[in-house]
């Protein structure tokens, strides 16, 4: 019985040590990496939000289409969405600013058919998206149907959680 | 001069990866380029010094029923240090190693440290062996990476992993001649069962040597 007892608290000694360390090198670090993330995606936020100078990553509900959300501060909201296009996933940075106006689109990863899925990353297809409000309805291309309304519907996902943030 | 090349040798002779044949899933995978192979190597040497002293350190406190338990305690506190250090400081280690670097709980050079010596011998001793053991792991690293990055690309280059900015870079094949297939996972099958067979031709070899004199 002592055996055991001593056995059991040796190794909850050892485990709040160790846990102790780890909330210590967690605090010292949380927000380096914090900032790291950012620093990965601000040229792509700061393209969206010229005027913004402010950007912070919030934590959003579990989503499986917005990966991650970003608040630019006075300027707008913008999102991480990753979508399964017609054989890869598509993924994109989406902005809305405050009146609920899509703000800026881009693409960021896009490996469907050369020629006629990749034309979600053309200036024709970004440009017909960028400006519209939240509330219009988004034409997909034809010849790209399945990359297009999958773009489209990660769009719409990412104004659920936008409509949420307001 | 001697000396040196004696802890070559003996690099060689209880080489982890290429000797004991201990922490290759590691080994196999990440050993694309020298980054990655650099990268994994100083985050393997670190931790193994490290627990290697720690396990010293309270070698004759940690009853023997429950050893392992407290070395797998004391290996994954200091793999996820690293882990979060790695993700503050290099980002760019931490995105091309990916859950490599979580993996390291589970290599088993480092349990097979603590469990072989560092459980057995002084502190000294035993960050010494920590240290000796992760060159040696580094090197095996480093060698695998060389070759399969220069057969499947013709560029050896590295990057600072701190900074981002590319210290050199040098084109040893032509684009035409190289050998893709060295970066997957059959060149790592290949370059790992050549090097393993090289290893164990030298070690063989020695005794005759000495024999001869």
């Amino acid at each position: 019985m002592k055996k055991i007892i001593h056995l059991t608290v040796f190794l909850a000694i050892i485990s709040a040590l160790a846990g102790g360390i780890l909330g210590f090198v967690n605090q010292i670090t949380a927000p380096i990496i914090a900032e790291k993330k950012i620093a990965a995606v601000k040229a792509s936020l700061q393209e969206i939000f010229p005027g913004a100078t402010e950007f912070a990553e919030i934590t959003i509900e579990e989503n499986d289409v917005v990966v991650n959300a970003y608040e630019a501060t006075g300027a707008g909201y913008a999102f991480n969405v990753s979508i399964q296009g017609y054989k890869d996933v598509i993924e994109f940075i989406i902005g809305f600013d405050l009146n609920g106006k899509i703000a800026g689109l881009k693409m960021n990863y896009v490996n469907d058919t050369p020629g006629l899925g990749t034309k979600v990353g053309e200036p024709e297809f970004i440009n017909s998206i960028v400006n519209k409000s939240v509330d219009d309805k988004l034409d997909t291309i034809s010849g790209a149907t399945i990359s297009s309304k999958a773009v489209i519907e990660g769009i719409n996902a990412a104004i659920a959680v936008f409509e949420s943030l307001k | 001069m001697k000396s040196i090349l004696n802890y070559g040798l003996n690099l060689l002779k209880e080489n982890p990866v290429f000797g004991l044949y201990l922490g290759i899933c590691s080994t196999l995978a990440i050993t694309i380029n020298l980054n990655n192979a650099l990268g994994m190597g100083v985050s393997v040497i670190a931790i193994l010094t490290v627990s290697n002293i720690i396990i010293s350190l309270i070698r004759n406190i940690t009853p023997d029923e429950i050893r392992i338990p407290v070395y797998i305690v004391v290996i994954a506190t200091l793999v996820k240090a690293v882990e979060l250090l790695i993700k503050a400081y290099a980002p760019a280690i931490d995105a091309a190693l990916g859950v490599f670097i979580p993996l390291i709980v589970v290599n088993c050079i480092i349990l097979g440290r603590a469990e072989a010596f560092a459980s057995k011998n002084g502190v000294a001793a035993s960050a010494l062996d920590g240290l000796n053991m992760g060159v040696a792991y580094t090197l095996s690293l480093v060698a695998m990476s060389l070759i399969r990055q220069i057969l499947a690309t013709g560029i050896v280059n590295f990057t600072n992993p701190f900074t981002n900015v590319e210290v050199f870079s040098v084109t040893l094949i032509p684009s035409q001649f190289t050998i893709p297939i060295f970066s997957g996972p059959i060149g790592a099958f290949l370059t790992f069962a050549l090097l393993a067979a090289g290893v164990s031709a030298i070690r063989n070899h020695q005794p005759k040597l000495k024999e001869a004199k």
